[in-house]
């Protein structure tokens, strides 16, 4: 038994091996652009897809992609979205009238026991496109939190809650913790060890058991929308050098930073004080000159000044200051700039 | 038994593996990727509403679980990229050096030591800024593949149509919130100074500074020594497929004519170029001309329905490196130019661009490169 089910499963193996889903496009002076393999092609052609009747080549070609591609994690309606997203943009080049029917063939070759499911998640799909437009104007004007709830209420109505939530499931994270940053950072008399220990629990609700996946990928980002918080920066400014490198390295390491990268940071910060307390310097001695020299008699000076604080810099510090920008003149933000 | 069980189970991983491993299109990516967001930018924690397709997913996560979805199942199982944030609306003097201190950061963090750049709009501008400042901090370039996605090189004319509070312009920051980005209020926003960077020449000769692109583009010009290489995608659109936002105003208000040639903007429009007369036609996106988008080589994206889209170089346009002066065919060529506006790109949808399979042909040509 168990010998017929190995051989049976090395069948599926090979043949899964055989039969590429996607062949990877090589060599970008070329745009090499692969295609389904022949095999694949004639051996779907040969085996109906849903009745007794083969399908005409073409559409046997696509009914294998389909399964091969979206086969997998058809049940979800993100994935049916993005289907049928990639087949009404194949089909409506192609037919600009009949598209629709010709789409839905397709799915209900592909993927028969899911057809009315499927047919049913364009035509929400359709629908709210269409709502969109419509109400395009009414949707700019409203606050960011009005236009979010309308977008919701629309989505829920056309799609229904569960599907909604599926579909924009990623959309609703990104928010979610968007939401969290906000409301920690107006907590009264919080620390930052505080509020990183909310963000890391609005984190660990909205990714759950993928947070660490989350972080792995992201981590970076993750640390610096928190340092991006008016409190955290407050506090930070509030402490003296070597207590706030200590906030910063916990805080990094209470996000996940291994050693290497806790080290790599520590060179950074340093460089980035030196940097600024260099800035402030070369800023208070500009303004000393401004106050004795104009016209070329204060460039010439300044030009001097730049090359003695900023080497390799001065160039870019004088291209900025014609621009009318001065990066000194800009608040510090710890661990950030 | 034991050791058939155990082959089956060799089997059963196996098979995934592989299953995965053909789904991934994209090869990876040697060093890192980094997005550089346009005007306005994004209120979502990591920017997912921006550099994501219409529902939220970012476009640079490659799947690594079992069954995940909300991921892009071309990439590499392995591939880095990185969302950058500055500040929204500012000069991309301010936003380049935003830009440049974000990727040192990330480096840190990632432990890597060299990135690759992709911007939209005016990100695309931030990173050339971005490349030669990482350049004299470090002495080494840093950067390897510079590429932009729909920039006004050479400027936007709406630019100036709003800083000029042409017909329908109530407020400059209303009107770039409205066509250039989301209104994301923050400290530090400059929304005159972001618009006054977008026009091609100084826009003020009273204001005792040189803005706009002329100046720019001749301090952080195409430079090896920045970045190994520039390459930029094109964008335009006409009609109804044009987000309304873009269409009321390319309809109601204002429509570039932005596929002519001449040295400088001679047409006084605010970018670069001139027009051949035809505004309404497949010459700009809504808010950025054909003549003004081309960095570096132009680049060709080709969708394939049954395999991995594809990015290639044109190679015939040439590689525009006088940002200031093109030639005639790289500012008016429409070979190439990818029928899309200028948001349609960063997932503001719901439209059918496939924006998870537009980013992984763009990673897949990086990695031929970088």
């Amino acid at each position: 038994m168990l010998g017929a089910l190995a051989a049976a499963a090395i069948a599926v193996l090979l043949v899964a091996r055989l039969w590429p889903a996607r062949s990877p496009s090589t060599g970008a002076e070329l745009g090499a652009t692969a295609t389904a393999s022949a095999p694949a092609v004639r051996a779907a052609a040969g085996s109906p897809a849903s009745g007794s009747a083969p399908l005409p080549s073409d559409l046997a070609e696509l009914v294998t992609y389909l399964r091969t591609r979206f086969g997998k994690n058809i049940a979800s309606r993100y994935v049916q979205i993005q289907m049928l997203e990639k087949l009404m943009r194949h089909f409506q080049a192609k037919n600009s009238a009949g598209w629709q029917a010709e789409l839905l063939a397709a799915i209900r070759a592909a993927f028969p026991e899911r057809y009315a499911e499927i047919a049913a998640t364009l035509q929400h799909r359709l629908d709210y496109e269409a709502w969109l437009k419509r109400n395009d104007e009414r949707l700019r004007g409203l606050g960011e939190r009005e236009r979010r709830e309308a977008l919701w209420e629309e989505r829920r109505r056309l799609f229904g809650e569960d599907a909604a939530g599926e579909i924009w499931a990623s959309d609703r994270k990104g928010k979610a913790v968007t939401d969290a940053l906000a409301a920690i950072d107006v907590q009264p008399d919080a620390t930052v060890g505080d509020r990183l220990a909310q963000y890391k629990e609005s984190l660990q609700e909205t990714h759950q058991e993928d947070t660490e996946t989350f972080l792995q990928n992201h981590r970076q980002e993750a640390v610096n929308r928190f340092l991006a918080l008016e409190s955290v920066q407050r506090e930070l400014s509030s402490l003296a050098p070597a207590a706030r490198s200590a906030v910063l390295r916990d805080l990094r390491k209470g996000l996940g930073f291994d050693d290497a990268a806790l080290g790599r940071w520590d060179t950074l910060d340093h460089e980035r004080d030196r940097r600024w307390d260099v800035g402030l310097k070369y800023m208070a001695e500009r303004a000393a000159l401004a106050k004795q020299y104009s016209g070329d008699d204060l460039e010439a000076h300044l030009q001097e000044l730049r090359a003695r604080y900023f080497g390799a810099e001065a160039a870019t510090i004088a291209d900025e200051e014609a621009a009318g920008f001065f990066r000194f003149d800009r608040p510090r933000r710890h661990g950030l700039n | 038994m034991k050791k058939l069980g155990y082959a089956l189970l060799a089997l059963f991983v196996s098979l995934f593996v592989g299953e995965d491993a053909a789904r991934a299109g994209a090869a990876r990516t040697t060093y890192p990727v980094v997005f550089a967001h346009g005007m306005g930018g994004f209120n979502n924690i990591l920017g997912y509403d921006y550099w994501g397709d219409d529902y939220g997913t970012f476009v640079g996560d490659p799947c690594d679980a079992f069954l995940e979805v909300y991921c892009n199942g071309d990439l590499d199982s392995g591939q880095k990229a990185y969302v950058a944030q500055v500040q929204p609306f500012q000069t991309s003097e301010a936003r380049g050096l935003d830009l440049a201190n974000d990727i040192e950061g990330f480096m840190a963090t990632a432990g890597a030591s060299r990135v690759n750049l992709v911007g939209h709009s005016q990100g695309g501008l931030d990173l050339r800024k971005a490349a030669r400042v990482l350049y004299e901090r470090r002495g080494y370039t840093v950067v390897s593949q510079a590429i932009s996605i729909s920039s006004p090189h050479r400027g936007s004319p709406v630019a100036k149509y709003i800083l000029d509070l042409g017909p329908g312009v109530t407020g400059v920051i209303s009107a770039l919130a409205s066509y250039f980005g989301n209104v994301i209020y923050q400290s530090g926003n400059d929304a005159f100074a972001g618009a006054k960077q977008l026009v091609y020449n100084d826009y003020s000769a009273t204001d005792g500074v040189t803005t706009g692109l002329r100046a720019f583009n001749a301090k952080y010009p195409v430079d090896s020594r920045y970045a190994t290489r520039y390459s930029s995608l094109v964008t335009a659109q006409n009609g109804l497929s044009v987000n309304p936002a873009l269409y009321l105003l390319s309809s109601l208000f204002f429509d570039i004519d932005g596929d002519g040639y001449c040295v400088d903007d001679c047409d006084g429009d605010g970018a670069g170029g001139k027009g051949d007369g035809a505004r309404n036609e497949q010459d700009d996106d809504g808010l950025v001309g054909v003549n003004s988008q081309q960095m570096g080589y132009r680049l060709r994206y080709s969708e394939n329905l049954f395999s991995l889209d594809s990015i290639s170089t044109n190679t015939t346009l040439g590689y525009a490196s006088n940002l200031n002066a093109p030639t005639s065919s790289q500012m008016t060529s429409m070979a190439d130019v990818i029928n899309q506006d200028h948001i349609d790109v960063i997932g503001v949808g719901p439209d059918t661009f496939d924006e998870m399979e537009f980013y992984a042909a763009i990673f897949n040509y990086i990695a031929a490169l970088d």
